[in-house]
């Protein structure tokens, strides 16, 4: 119980957790118990350059120190991504229903919560957050580029699965609960030596969502599993699976939709301008204001960050101790760069798996994770990080299944 | 279902305990440093280089050349004539009978008296003014009444206007209402004397012509003793700009105050000075004699101590000869008064330091009275100027004077948001000083009640010029001077109750020297605030 509370601790603290990621088994057993709850969970940040120190403490509170921001800004270069996957996930899968008539057609009943973030910055960008512009007397800030989205939404469906192949699809209905994005197109800061002026430019938009509800907009996506295999000798087979999740679209119902396209100057006063000034420095919000050009509130559809994967799966049939997985991965993001993987899986014993892998994408770069899951009568527990020994990023995944 | 059971009560409790530790995480913290300009300016005498203050170019160093005008008047401040009502009236002691028509039935000459106080004027030219005429014609026929007005010349023409009246009755007169102009007009005031030539003693006289002449195209009318003729004129708003006669022993007095704003702002400290010599001119454009004198000049400091200038030409009566010439030869007469450390305490007297200074001065018209044989002219070019002129070296010694400048502060409510959060503020400052003087600061920040919350003593010095390096471009000894005032966190947490601040300053230069100005010597300063926050996520 200690350690199933533990990773329900790690579950709960990581906010939602998912499925999908290593290990991948493939059973082409039919469930015999009838019932199948699985509940799993995914907490991944990758970044090409941000420290997990520092996304640590965004986590879990904590000082940013002077070299913590340093290494990190020295390890950037022109252009850096960072990204955010955590989600959770719980799959109700019936074995004994016979859907369409069909005895292998079994009731796949899911829901799922999802916090997808994702940023391609400057290292102006951050070190003007981590740094303040005191950095940048006499120089020039420069922002072109960056972009930022964050999406949260939860998720509810049902469909059906293959009870051999474990093949499924599922239409989900889906409810948006946060939507940011914004883009800096031609954006810099000026500062002169002196520091007697800047000057900031910004062209871009930013949007968000603006309904009063929890949920801001509505929308459909469906799930697809689909499993095939193909002969690898005159015994076995190597069996493979295409995965898309979360390929859908939502209506927003009220977006704000910023645009700038201003230039702002802030000069040094005069003696007398401070003297006779109703008000020592100006107005903030007038600020935002000044460099808001337009704002224009409107509904809008929205893609969902759908993620897609192609990987040769691990037979659980297989009487090898060592099989090898490999595979793609990628999402409907333009920060996430189509990641490759590849690894080892070793059973030492009926009731364990463990494994190595590497990948190589992402929101990072290489990456290295090892797995290990635990088979039980009912149970079935794995527990997995993609990326174990970075020092720009971390990941866990849970998953835990119960049958009855 | 037994397996289940036992999970999801688990899970209940273990929700629960992940929710509880998630609110223990504690805020996630990083220090930015912010820069923002703040003032960037320099400080100079220029405004007071072509404005008779400073003489920038004769020399190296600054030199005074002080010229201020404290009386300018022309010949409207001298004289006001008054509105004047004249009334020629003319009604036949014998019946006259039937009037043929255009008949001139009178025709006279009258003499009027202007009412001008203390003044015998014998010719004036009129630079503006009217006169409104009021006529009655109790006749029962319409008639041409002609004005004239015998003296009153304008290119070579006497002033005369004719204009037609109604019919009117005896009882019932017709009335006709006239403006004449007078602008340009030279208006001879002697009068004429019994054989009718100009009479050379008169003064303030207006001759008037008054004739009557029936309509020549209307009907023969009876006039009885009872019909009054009568031509009413107002003189108005008559201004001149030419007099001559005798103007009387007029006197102009006044006591003038002028002000010194900056040094009110002295707290403490006194200065030295070399010797500031000062005079007064006295310029006389007219033709008439005045006497002059200085009855008062004093001035009140910081300490609320009032100092007279000690001279023998105090409440001495000074002569000022009339103008020579006319028209535009005429050349005023000039009359200088002066004050220095020979006659007088002058330099003890700007050492005072005094915000207020009290001049007081009597002119008087025609001292020796009427023996000037009645000839005082005044042209329209004739102005009587009083000036206070001062030249002199700008240097001093300054012994630490000190000057407070209260500055009532209203920070952006947002912006004090921001800041008391911020940990410090560094207000960054970069100066080149060109002036052979020191200058210490101190800050105060004050509630609206006057109470002190803060003050800030520490701040650099910015050093004297004369401790840096000559700029042989500028031809100027520069000295610069980094300052980082810090304003720490207890201050801006009190930022939102700050109502005013005081900013005193101490002057300073080299002791036992009187140091001279350079000429176009600056204090360039610039400055920024450096903003350390502490940002933070919950």
């Amino acid at each position: 119980m200690k350690f199933i509370s533990f990773i329900w601790l790690i579950s709960i603290s990581l906010v939602g957790i998912s499925q999908s990621m290593l290990p991948l088994v493939q059973d082409t057993n039919v469930n015999q118990l009838g019932h199948e709850i699985s509940i799993s969970g995914v907490g991944d940040y990758q970044s090409t350059s941000i420290g997990k120190d520092i996304t640590r403490a965004f986590f879990y509170g904590g000082l940013i120190d002077e070299s913590m921001k340093t290494t990190s800004s020295s390890r950037h270069d022109e252009i850096n991504r960072f990204g955010i996957d955590i989600n959770s996930e719980i799959e109700y899968r019936n074995h004994n229903i016979n859907l369409f008539k069909d005895s292998l057609k079994g009731l796949l009943l899911k829901g799922g919560v999802y916090n997808f973030s994702s940023i391609i910055y400057s290292k102006d960008l951050f070190d003007m957050c981590f740094f303040g512009n005191e950095i940048f007397t006499g120089d020039t800030a420069y922002f072109t580029g960056s972009q930022f989205t964050n999406m949260a939404f939860q998720k509810i469906g049902m469909g059906w699965l293959n009870k051999k192949t474990k093949s499924s699809f599922n239409l989900n209905f889906i409810g948006v609960t946060r939507y940011l994005n914004g883009l800096f197109n031609e954006s810099y800061l000026f500062q002169s030596q002196n520091v007697d002026s800047l000057e900031f430019l910004l062209h871009g938009e930013g949007e968000r969502a603006n309904s009063k509800g929890y949920f801001k907009g509505f929308g459909l996506a469906f799930d697809m599993d689909y499993r095939f295999k193909m002969k690898k000798n005159e015994h076995d087979f190597v069996h493979f699976q295409l995965l898309l999740r979360n390929l859908g679209v939502v209506y927003l119902n009220n977006t704000d939709k910023y645009l700038a396209n201003d230039i702002t100057s802030i000069e040094s006063l005069k003696i007398d301008d401070l003297l006779n000034s109703t008000s020592i420095f100006n107005n903030p919000d007038d600020f935002a204001n000044e460099i808001s050009d337009t704002i224009v509130t409107k509904g809008a559809f929205k893609l969902l960050p759908a993620m897609f994967q192609f990987t040769k799966l691990i037979d659980n049939n297989s009487s090898h101790k060592f099989q090898g997985f490999f595979g793609f991965r990628g999402y409907l993001n333009n920060a996430y760069v189509p990641m490759l993987f590849g690894g080892l899986d070793y059973k030492p014993s009926k009731w364990i798996r463990l494994g190595i892998q590497g990948s190589y994408g992402g929101f990072s770069q290489l990456r290295y994770g090892v797995y290990t899951a635990l088979q039980l009568n009912h149970f079935n527990l794995g527990l997995a990080s993609e990326n174990l020994f970075s020092k720009t990023g971390e990941s866990i995944i849970i998953k835990l299944s119960c049958a009855f | 279902m037994k397996v289940v059971t036992p999970f999801f009560k688990a899970l209940i409790v273990l929700i629960f305990l992940g929710v509880f530790l998630s609110c223990k995480k504690e805020s996630t913290r990083w220090e930015t440093e912010w820069v923002v300009p703040f003032v960037t300016d320099t400080l100079d005498l220029y405004k007071l280089h072509n404005d008779s203050t400073l003489d920038n170019f004769s020399s190296s160093n600054y030199l005074v050349n002080l010229e201020r005008e404290l009386l300018d008047v022309s010949l409207n401040d001298f004289f006001f004539i008054p509105d004047t009502t004249i009334s020629q009236t003319f009604s036949p002691t014998i019946g006259i009978g039937s009037v043929p028509p255009g008949f001139t039935f009178y025709n006279e000459v009258e003499a009027h008296e202007l009412s001008i106080p203390d003044a015998q004027l014998k010719k004036i030219i009129v630079s503006q003014g009217k006169i409104e005429l009021k006529v009655f014609n109790p006749i029962e026929t319409s008639a041409f009444y002609t004005i004239k007005m015998p003296g009153a010349v304008k290119d070579g023409a006497t002033l005369e206007y004719t204009f037609f009246i109604d019919a009117g009755t005896t009882d019932n007169p017709a009335v006709a209402n006239e403006e004449v102009v007078l602008d340009g007009y030279h208006i001879d005031l002697r009068g004429e004397d019994i054989s009718g030539s100009v009479n050379i003693s008169g003064f303030n006289i207006l001759q008037t012509s008054l004739s009557i002449m029936s309509d020549p195209n209307g009907e023969a009318v009876g006039i009885s003793t009872s019909d009054v003729f009568e031509v009413e004129a107002k003189i108005q708003n008559l201004s001149i700009s030419y007099a001559q006669g005798y103007f009387g022993e007029q006197a102009f007095s006044d006591t003038s105050f002028f002000e010194v704003p900056i040094l009110n702002q002295i707290i403490a400290g006194n200065i030295d000075l070399d010797e500031i010599p000062i005079d007064i001119e006295i310029s006389n454009g007219t033709k008439i004699p005045f006497s002059a004198k200085i009855s008062l000049l004093e001035n009140t400091n910081y300490l609320s101590e009032t100092l007279s200038l000690s001279s023998t030409l105090i409440n001495s009566s000074q002569l000022i000869a009339p103008a020579t010439g006319a028209w535009s030869s005429l050349n005023p007469s000039n009359h200088l008064i002066s004050f220095n450390n020979t006659n007088s305490n002058i330099t003890n007297y700007f050492e005072n330091l005094g915000h207020t200074h009290k001049l007081g001065f009597e002119v008087r018209m025609n001292p020796f009275g009427f023996n000037t044989g009645s000839y005082n002219e005044i042209f329209p070019n004739s102005r009587l100027k009083l000036k206070l002129k001062s030249q002199f070296p700008l240097g001093l010694q300054s012994n630490g004077l000190m000057f407070s400048d209260t500055v009532d502060v209203n920070f952006n409510p947002q912006i004090v948001d921001d800041l008391i959060t911020a940990n410090h503020v560094v207000l960054d400052v970069a100066v080149v000083n060109t002036f052979p003087i020191s200058g210490k600061f101190h800050l105060e920040f004050l509630d609206e009640n006057g109470v002190i919350l803060h003050e800030l003593n520490n701040i650099e010095t910015i050093e004297s010029s004369l401790f840096g390096t000559m700029d042989s471009q500028e031809n100027l000894m520069k000295m610069e001077s980094y300052i980082n005032v810090l304003i720490d966190n207890k201050i801006l947490s009190d930022l939102n109750i700050v109502n005013r601040m005081v900013l005193k300053t101490e002057l300073n230069t080299t002791d036992g020297v009187i140091q001279s100005i350079p000429s176009n010597a600056y204090l360039f300063f610039k400055s920024f605030l450096k903003v350390n926050t502490t940002n933070s996520i919950e």
